[in-house]
């Protein structure tokens, strides 16, 4: 047990790297930087095994462990706490969090090596990481908050990490001020919370909320719907989706870190985490499944028509965010979490071989300006291809499938699920085959377009994390079979211990087989017309988009369904308009008054202040006759 | 009258009082900087250690009253001493004028505002006010080459004078219709409705007149930038710590023992502490010269202050010592470090005075521009620092007594002040067009040791307040008249 007392150093350490880094980094060789950075993250990783393995063995009473290192404050009651809270959940977020961390840092020690800012760059990855960590073992919501705008921050400073080109210092804000939308709603359900509980610990509210809310009370639904905002924001979900796409300004190990493996499914851990509250209120769970569905539609087609390889990626991050929100949507809870990981491992491993392809290519984005590396990067294609076979979920031997297939299944067979939720989701899954494998062969087959000047592959530090990510890419599944196969489902048996399980409807699970056969044929089907479109006849493509509605299509989707150019006209035009016609607002000169008007106070009292001491001996006597006056008149 | 007991209760003063003494004949024998600094840190340690002896007991005789107000309060003084003992060996290290003797005058400094603290008696708490007061003319005079230095010890020394005859004739009066000058008897007659008494209440006007003046309150402020900027920086750190806390004890004694303060009485703190909050930060607003800034600023903190005593009571009193604790840490820094940048000149110390000075402080010296920053940050009440809990506690005191008009003045007065505190962090951190050059200071070990502890008590203190706060309530108890 007493290994649970150390659970404080997992945040720790990162935080301590951090310190180090942005107190003496300026001095230190980029050595020592490099082993600083990633160090930092690799103890927490080891202390987090440690700590997972005793979990296991040794569970705590009721699979739940709570370590108050100090109260913040205590203000007639409301007292929350810098309290950490570990149980299944955020075990398995925070052992994601510290391994790809780690194998990210490791990643970058080689990748970021030619950069300035190389130390700038790991305390910024080393303070996200304790965010992070803070975010997922919070016992409070106050304190979640807190690690919440930490990683919203790391992003805004890790998004604009290359600050002098100003396309990227906007890419930053828009991304925290799109964010910040959610946030605010975030903000707003957390007083609604204070004001009905009187506290913020978690596991508190959780009990007490069936106590004191019927099923779809106002105030619940309020609150989830406000929590959610927050949510939708975080994990670029729609309508606050528009700034993911643009996150891709930073550096590649940034997005695999932050923007695909954990910070955008912080939304997905906050309504796991109070799971309770969308229970109560059904009608705000099905609309986290009809967000999840449409986003994961409208990324996907969206990902079709890129042609920028991170941008593909991040609306395929965005896509498959929201099969975890349509899990969430039908109380899939386990499988919601179960994909959280797998993607995880398999979307951290394609940032970072898409970083690899981007570096031999000296900075070239564009895939159709690629072509044919499959024989000169084998170990980047490889790794490549196992990660795009588990996004696109190839049957039995991805982890992809596993999780995926999961989540169909239950958005079908779960009873809060339906037809069309299934079919949604399913014509999802094949919009991702084609754009993962459109992606793989534009890029690594045909000839090649571009000598490789640098090749990545002589660096190991970046190899061994995209062999590793690929391993956990294919093992990661087979901690959870489909219920048709066997019973063996240990990842979620041991998530029930926090997470209420499925519920199905009856007579289900024979159904289980015709699904995933289903899905088997139309993965085969998507590979094949992708291999047929762009390797086999590159004209078929080609044509396609030449036709006129072809053309609509792909800048449609290109544009990511025109979200931007709708905010634009929306919001951003009309502001911009109301401040042109009326740059003199009289409010403004309330406030310049005020300011000229203290200005104006500090030059008379100055002059009060004239060194004379017969002048200080008159204010002296002119003080004691105005206390007598008071005394006198009063 | 000799009681056995009160020996052990009184030992800080007795150590004091027998250092300074030791301390001059050390300096008659031969005349030796370090060891006579070293020897003042000795005693100080001494001083320190001899409080704990006198932890649990109460001890109360005519003249003086030893209580955890008391016991709590000296610790603090001590502490700030030695801090300031620390900061006066590298400022006076390269100085021509004749050092040790400064010392002896901190001693005894010292040695009046620790009696001072413990006061119980209008002739034990004047004899104390003169021994301090005596000693800091000299103290602020010092660099007796400096005409500004010795500008400011004679302006000090007119009005100081002037304000203390004020306060005794306002103490005569009190005597004349009370008959007592302890404020134990006081207490016990108070009760039976003396308070109402116009003469006795014109007395007690006078009293604040005079101790306004010592603790730089408004209208009785004028003398501050003046003072402190003329005044060597570590006396300057005296004054703007030690000399006003320990008055503020006295004023806080004499105020609960007369018991419930009549309406008129309210009244002028109220408006005092008003006057204070608005124009000591009015006066900052666009000050260029850091040691008149935080003058303006020590105005200000002292209107604060008040707001808790006008409160009263055990909060307001809880509130008070751990503002005045926050305070004491942030003026102690911010005079530390100015006396830590100065450099030697031909009659005395030449001190960094002007903002501009100070500009792309953090790209030369990091460790000392992110203490001033967050020195600054403190005094504007900026959380996670210790001066935003003092200021918390003061507001939650004042709303507590429902003193409506203060808490929002002290509210409304803060934002003025956020503004120069943030231009004094802004100018640290903005890069200069040409680069300043700092000298490498002698004895920065020391020094920067002691910035450290600063340093890790204001954020501890900001963090987690518990622990000061437990200490405060523990040992800080309303005196009973």
């Amino acid at each position: 047990m007493d290994v649970f007392h150390l659970l404080w150093l997992v945040p720790a350490f990162p935080l301590a790297g951090f310190l180090i880094l942005a107190l003496f980094g300026l001095r230190l060789h980029s050595r020592a930087i490099a082993w600083i950075g990633t160090g930092s993250i690799g103890l927490s990783a080891i202390l987090t095994l440690w700590i997972g393995v005793h979990f296991l063995t040794q569970p705590p009473a009721n699979y739940q462990y709570s370590l108050t290192l100090w109260t913040w404050f205590d203000i007639n009651g409301f007292a929350p706490g810098i309290a950490l809270y570990l149980d299944p959940l955020s075990l398995v977020y925070i052992f994601v969090i510290t391994f790809v961390s780690f194998f990210i840092h490791l990643y970058s020690t080689a990748f970021m090596r030619s950069n300035e800012g190389y130390v700038r760059f790991f305390a910024y990855m080393n303070l996200f990481v304790f965010s992070m960590l803070v975010l997922v073992l919070a016992n409070n919501l106050l304190l979640l908050y807190l690690g919440w705008e930490g990683v919203g921050l790391c992003s805004f400073l890790l998004i604009g990490f290359w600050y002098r080109d100003e396309v990227n210092g906007y890419a930053a804000r828009k991304a925290f001020i799109v964010t910040r939308i959610g946030d605010t709603a975030f903000i707003i359900g957390l007083f609604l919370l204070v004001k009905q509980f009187h506290t913020l610990n978690i596991q508190d509210i959780l009990q007490q909320a069936p106590v004191v809310w019927s099923a779809g009370a106002t105030a619940v639904v309020w609150v989830t719907i406000l929590l959610l905002g927050g949510a939708v924001g975080k994990s670029a979900q729609l309508p606050l989706q528009t700034w993911l796409p643009d996150a891709m300004a930073g550096p590649t190990p940034v997005s695999a870190l932050i923007h695909a493996a954990t910070m955008v499914t912080a939304g997905v851990y906050l309504i796991a985490r109070t799971h309770v509250l969308y229970s109560l209120a059904p009608a705000v769970q099905l609309l986290v499944a009809i967000i999840g569905l449409l986003t994961l539609l409208i990324a996907g087609f969206s990902a079709l028509a890129q042609h920028d390889l991170k941008r593909i990626l991040a609306y395929s991050t965005i896509s498959q965010i929201g099969y975890m929100f349509l899990a969430l949507g039908v109380g899939a809870w386990t499988a919601a979490i179960f994909h959280f990981m797998i993607h995880a491992f398999f979307k951290a491993l394609l940032f970072l071989a898409a970083g690899a392809v981007i570096m031999a290519m000296e900075e070239e984005h564009d895939i159709f300006k690629m072509g044919g590396l499959r024989k000169k990067m084998p170990v980047t294609f490889w790794t490549f291809l196992v990660g795009s076979g588990a996004l696109a979920a190839i049957p039995l031997i991805t982890a992809g499938f596993y999780s995926k297939d999961l989540i169909l299944f239950d958005a079908f067979a779960s009873t809060q699920g339906s037809f069309w939720l299934w079919l949604g989701g399913f014509v999802g899954a094949f919009i991702t085959v084609l754009y993962t494998f459109r992606m793989v062969f534009v890029t690594f087959y045909g000839e090649q377009k571009k000598p490789i000047t640098h090749n990545p592959e002589e660096e190991k530090a970046m190899m061994i994390p995209l062999v590793v990510l690929a391993v956990l890419s294919v093992i990661g599944g087979w901690i959870e079979l489909p219920h048709a196969w066997a019973h063996f489902t240990p990842f979620s048996d041991f998530l029930t211990h926090v997470l209420p399980p499925t519920n199905l409807k009856p007579d289900m699970e024979s159904q289980e087989f015709m699904l995933q056969l289903l899905t088997a044929v139309i993965v085969f089907a998507g590979i094949y017309l992708s291999w047929l479109a762009y390797v086999k006849k590159p004209a078929l493509s080609a044509s396609w988009k030449n036709t006129s509605l072809g053309r609509a299509c792909h800048d449609f989707f290109y544009k990511g369904w025109m979200f931007d150019q709708l905010y634009d006209k929306l919001f951003v035009k009309p502001v911009v308009w109301i401040s042109r016609i009326d740059p003199h607002d009289f409010i403004d000169y309330i406030y310049e008054g005020f300011g000229r008007l203290n200005v104006l106070i500090h030059a008379g009292f100055s002059r009060t202040q004239s060194g004379y001491v017969r002048w200080y001996l008159l204010c002296i006597a002119i003080g004691i006759l105005f206390i007598f006056s008071l005394i006198l008149f009063v | 009258m000799w009681h056995q007991h009160l020996l052990p209760a009184l030992f800080p003063q007795i150590i004091l009082a027998a250092a300074s003494v030791l301390c001059l004949l050390l300096i008659a024998w031969k005349r030796n900087h370090a060891v006579v600094h070293l020897f003042t840190l000795l005693s100080l340690i001494l001083a320190l250690a001899s409080l704990g002896k006198i932890y649990d007991a109460t001890a109360v005789d005519g003249l003086f009253v030893i209580d955890g107000l008391g016991v709590f309060v000296e610790g603090v003084i001590l502490i700030a001493v030695f801090f300031i003992t620390i900061f006066s060996y590298p400022y006076f290290f390269q100085s021509q004028i004749e050092k040790e003797e400064y010392y002896v005058l901190l001693l005894l400094a010292t040695l009046g505002a620790t009696s001072m603290v413990i006061s119980n008696h209008f002739v034990s708490f004047f004899l104390s006010l003169e021994i301090l007061s005596v000693s800091l003319y000299t103290l602020i005079a010092y660099p007796k080459k400096m005409s500004a230095s010795v500008e400011a010890g004679v302006k000090y020394l007119i009005l100081a004078a002037v304000s203390s005859a004020v306060l005794v004739f306002g103490l005569g009066l009190i005597y004349v219709q009370t008959g007592q000058m302890s404020l134990a008897e006081l207490g016990k007659l108070a009760t039976g409705g003396i308070g109402a008494n116009i003469w006795m209440i014109v007395g007690l006007g006078l009293v604040i007149a005079g101790l306004g003046f010592k603790l730089a309150l408004v209208p009785f402020h004028l003398w501050t930038p003046d003072v402190y900027a003329g005044a060597p920086a570590p006396t300057s750190a005296f004054v703007a710590t030690i000399s006003k806390g320990s008055v503020f004890v006295f004023l806080w004694r004499l105020f609960s023992s007369v018991g419930t303060m009549s309406h008129a009485v309210q009244l002028i703190f109220v408006v005092i502490a008003i006057a204070s909050m608005l124009i000591g930060n009015w006066l900052a607003l666009l000050q260029q010269n850091l040691k008149r800034l935080l003058a303006y600023s020590s105005i200000a903190n002292l209107g604060y202050l008040i707001v808790a005593f006008v409160a009263s009571g055990e909060t307001g009193l809880h509130a008070a010592m751990f503002f005045l604790v926050a305070y004491f840490i942030c003026m102690l820094g911010a005079f530390g470090i100015i006396s830590f940048l100065s450099e030697p000149a031909e009659s005395g110390q030449q001190e960094r005075l002007s903002l501009s000075s100070y500009t792309g402080l953090f790209w030369q010296k990091p460790g000392l521009a992110v203490l001033l920053a967050l020195i600054m940050l403190s005094l504007a009440g900026i959380p996670l620092t210790a001066g935003f809990i003092g200021k918390f506690y003061v507001l939650l005191s004042g709303v507590y007594s429902t003193q409506w008009l203060l808490v929002i003045v002290l509210i409304l007065s803060s934002v003025i002040g956020l503004f120069y505190y943030l231009r004094v962090v802004i100018q640290l951190f903005s890069r200069p067009e040409t680069p300043v050059s700092y000298p490498a200071s002698p004895y920065a070990v020391s020094t920067g040791l002691a910035f450290l502890v600063l340093f890790i008590l204001l954020i501890w203190f900001g963090v987690a307040p518990g622990h000061l706060m437990d200490q405060i309530s523990q040992m800080v108890h309303m005196i009973k008249g």
